[in-house]
């Protein structure tokens, strides 16, 4: 009887540490950990440790971001107690999908972030420069480009009209699968954000998506006329919720108070720190889904 | 009549060959696609004829009562 | 010798105070979450997350994350042989032959044998990555999508081999499988396939979920519709540790798991996992009694364990030396070193030494702890199949429904495992084995996912899987081990 009493008592335990553990404020992602989660890990332990609230990161991966919101709607309705945000490049993608009609139901509390996409290849890779991939001139070859999401792999097709080689895009499971692909000479490039080259080592940026070029990246606007493929990431919460204040002044105190905008800046990032959570849907969203239409109709027109 | 043993033989094979059965049905609506480009429904079609193949062969060896 | 200077180096930084508590800390609470059903590394991982935000040294932070991570391992394998549950996908394999020896009144000695190879294994894992790291961590870079289709294959083959019933079954078992684990987004193309429209499987089948139904539920299930009194699991207690004869038969599968778990931790895509269906399908193969397998056979405990607890800690060796995170577990370790300020690399050795050595040196300590915490542990785990059916097994559907809810919180996680329970109960009543399945499950999607790949990169040519060495390598085992298969079938000895 005691060994049974026991072994509950250690059951409960151990499910109240499952249970204690879960936050007051949870920011869930529509993607899984690495790469784009890592942004948001730092987000949240900003905010933890310098803007007074708690906030921990859940993944919560899934049809591109659509079963995230979904989930964090659903709850909303069943917990009022908890506070719910989501952030993310998927946030983005899901809200402006029209089948979902998201946009009615989140307001933006956090920065922005941007990058723009871009082209990398292997620094020991076959490819060295754009005018191996653009250049008519150039033997016909066959090109392999590994993406790491629906996203990239819209710029990849865009790449394969303009190119006169046998260009295909390849399907992997986020940008570090990719990589590791792209290092061990399996494909000849990759296209992911800007951001996410400067920290892969071993790794040379051939251009980024943008009319402007950035530092050590040329644009790839001559080859791809007016291209402007921009990534952002934000963090919202449903509009249900009624007093974001709190929310937003930790969030913004987080990463301010740790001094982040170098951090990002050296890491491929730009951040908007206007925290008007009008400023989020009226401007960044519309513009959002200007480029997202040209880039994907365009690439799909040839399909 | 039949070893109950055996009988077990015959409805693993029925259930195989119902569950092949269904995901076929359901695979038919992908597209097939080819083979540099294999579409959702090549690869289950496969797997699923195979299974079916495989449920057909064990509810035989059931049916004929051969030992394991 | 440099490497003797590191090593006791890491020993230095790993022995203080502050990090031998955390290392403590994290291999227990690994231990305790790794125990329930349904939560393994991830979820532990992911919840005592926060915890480390607040420690300030990134060095103990990631002492303590690691215990976690192994300790998730020893306690997984306690609800694999006690309650025929995998906690996590590597230890489904514990349960054939674990729970089997546990039925036999040897559940004592199939735990401390788990434990002991567990053990053996984290130790010699541990030299490994001393010496071989950055070497070693090159070896992922060599495998493409060709390579790990052929890989997949022998995977598949081999888990056939995982059924110690009929042949047919067990390769039927592995289609369904496959099929299962089809169920979700198709990543090449985008389509969501077999989903019949419900939301939450636009993922696929938790794997979770899939396991504590067949096994679990399924189980139970089977047990409630065949009552009959001698139903309670029969222990001799006064045997709870391994006898010489068993020790010994633990010793050469144990190092074989090492082994084998040492290099396929090295591969991104569940090291872990498929070690220890690696080693149970080459146990199987190698033993003299092949027909123990399924029943007890201690070397189908030994050898597996011994190779998830190696391919558990060389995961790590990929993150620290290239920045690849193999797991997703290991992802979100790899987040809180960057956070840190961190960048794993091909410097973090040269600039951090003392978190690569100290590390190092703390996966030894926390695997001793384990030990010494877990083999007295076997008097208490194992006197919880003493409890009276009528209870213990209400306690099991509890926590299986419990765990299934803390996975994802979601209630139609839970739901889910309702039609599983019943397919797992179907499954046992007509002598069809899960194993095969599951590893099917596990395994399918990434032959597709990999199959298709090669063949987009190669533009359709079949024979890329034949002109890449190491692929044509796999290609060729498969072949040797169909062919010494079927031979072997047909001249069965008459025993």
């Amino acid at each position: 009887m005691k060994k049974i009493i026991s072994f509950l008592a250690f059951m409960l335990f151990s499910l109240n540490t499952v249970a204690q553990a879960n936050p007051d404020t949870s920011l869930i992602l529509g993607y899984g950990p690495g790469g784009t989660d890592t942004l948001f890990r730092v987000f949240a332990k900003d905010t933890t440790e310098h803007g007074g609230l708690k906030l921990t990161v859940e993944n919560r991966a899934g049809a591109n971001g659509v079963l995230a919101l979904k989930s964090y709607l659903q709850k909303q309705s069943f917990d009022s107690e908890v506070l719910g945000v989501t952030g993310g490049q998927t946030l983005f993608e899901a809200i402006t999908n029209p089948e979902n009609n998201f946009i009615e139901e989140f307001k933006f509390v956090g920065p922005v972030l941007k990058s723009p996409l871009a082209l990398a290849v292997s620094s020991n890779g076959s490819i060295k420069s754009l005018e191996d991939l653009f250049d008519k001139s150039k033997p016909r070859r066959v090109v392999n480009i590994a993406v790491g999401g629906e996203f990239h792999r819209a710029l990849a097709t865009l790449i394969a009209k303009h190119s006169h080689h046998d260009v295909k895009a390849v399907m992997y499971k986020g940008g570090a699968d990719a990589t590791v692909a792209l290092k061990g000479g399996h494909v000849d490039a990759q296209v992911d954000v800007y951001g996410w080259f400067i920290q892969q080592e071993g790794t040379k940026i051939l251009g980024v998506a943008q009319k402007t070029p950035l530092e050590s990246a040329p644009s790839l606007d001559p080859y791809i006329p007016n291209i402007n493929a921009v990534n952002f990431w934000s963090i919202a919460v449903s509009k249900k919720v009624q007093n974001t204040q709190k929310l937003e002044q930790s969030i913004r105190q987080g990463y301010v108070k740790n001094n982040r905008t170098p951090y990002w800046n050296k890491l491929g990032y730009q951040i908007d720190d206007n925290l008007n959570s009008d400023y989020v849907q009226r401007v960044v969203v519309p513009e959002y889904n200007r480029w997202k239409k040209i880039l994907v109709d365009d690439a799909n027109k040839k399909n | 009549m039949y070893n109950y043993r055996l009988m077990k033989d015959i409805l693993a094979g029925i259930l195989f060959v119902i569950i092949g059965s269904v995901f076929l049905f359901i695979s038919t609506s992908y597209k097939i696609g080819t083979t540099a480009a294999m579409g959702p429904g090549y690869f289950p079609i496969l797997i699923a004829i195979l299974l079916i193949i495989f449920g057909v062969v064990i509810f035989i060896k059931g049916f004929y009562g051969h030992s394991k | 010798m440099d490497i003797l200077n590191n090593i006791i180096f890491g020993f230095s930084v790993a022995a203080s105070v502050t990090n031998l508590l955390w290392c403590f800390i994290g291999v227990t609470m690994g231990t305790l979450i790794g125990v329930l059903p349904a939560l393994g590394p991830l979820a532990a991982v992911s919840i005592l997350l926060p915890i480390v935000f607040n420690i300030s040294d990134p060095v103990t932070g990631i002492i303590f994350l690691a215990g976690i991570f192994y300790g998730t391992q020893y306690g997984g394998s306690t609800t694999a042989i006690l309650l025929n549950i995998p906690g996590e996908i590597s230890s489904t394999v514990t349960t054939i032959d674990g729970n089997q020896m546990a039925r036999k009144g040897r559940a004592g000695a199939a735990l401390s044998i788990a434990a002991m190879s567990s053990f053996f294994a984290g130790t010699v894992a541990t030299i490994i990555i001393a010496l071989l790291a950055q070497p070693l961590a090159k070896t992922a870079y060599l495998f493409g999508a060709a390579e790990y289709g052929a890989l997949m294959l022998l995977g598949l083959f081999a888990a056939v081999t995982l059924n110690h019933g009929s042949m047919l079954k067990g390769i039927a078992m592995v289609f369904v499988g496959i099929l299962l684990g089809l169920v979700g987004s198709d990543i090449n193309s985008g389509v969501v396939r077999f989903t019949l429209g419900i939301q939450q499987l636009t993922d696929g089948i938790p794997f979770a979920i899939l396991a504590m139904g067949l096994f679990g539920l399924g189980e139970i299930v089977y047990l409630l519709f065949h009552l009959r009194e001698n139903n309670k699991i029969t222990t001799t207690f006064s045997d709870l540790y391994p006898t010489k004869k068993e020790m010994k038969e633990s010793l050469m599968p144990a190092l074989r798991g090492t082994f084998l778990g040492s290099i396929l931790g090295l591969l991104p895509g569940g090291g872990a996992i498929m070690s220890s269906f690696a080693s149970y399908a080459v146990e199987k193969k190698i033993s003299k009694k092949p027909e123990e397998f399924g029943r007890g056979a201690v070397a189908g405990v030994a050898g597996p364990e011994a190779a998830n607890n190696a391919g558990a800690q060389t995961s790590f060796i990929p993150m620290l030396s290239l920045g690849i995170p193999t797991t997703p577990t290991i992802a979100i370790i790899l987040a809180v070193l960057i956070i840190q300020g961190i960048q794993p690399g091909t410097t973090v050795i040269a600039k951090h030494p003392d978190l690569f050595w100290g590390l190092i040196a703390s996966m030894w300590i926390g695997n001793f702890m384990l030990l010494l915490l877990n083999l007295p542990l076997v008097g208490l785990w194992v006197s919880i199949l003493k409890i009276s059916w009528k209870i213990l097994y209400p306690i099991i559907i509890l926590i299986c429904l419990t765990g299934a809810y803390y996975l994802n919180r979601s209630w139609s996680d839970v739901l889910l495992l309702l039609p599983f329970a019943l397919l797992g109960y179907v499954f046992k009543r007509l002598d069809c084995q899960p194993a095969s399945l599951i590893m099917g499950f596990v395994l399918g999607a990434l032959f597709e996912e990999n199959v298709r790949r090669a063949l987009i990169i190669s533009r359709g040519d079949w024979l890329v899987f034949l002109t890449k060495p190491i692929s044509l390598a796999f290609i060729v085992v498969t072949c040797v081990l169909l062919i010494v298969g079927v031979f072997s079938r047909r001249q069965k000895p008459q025993r």
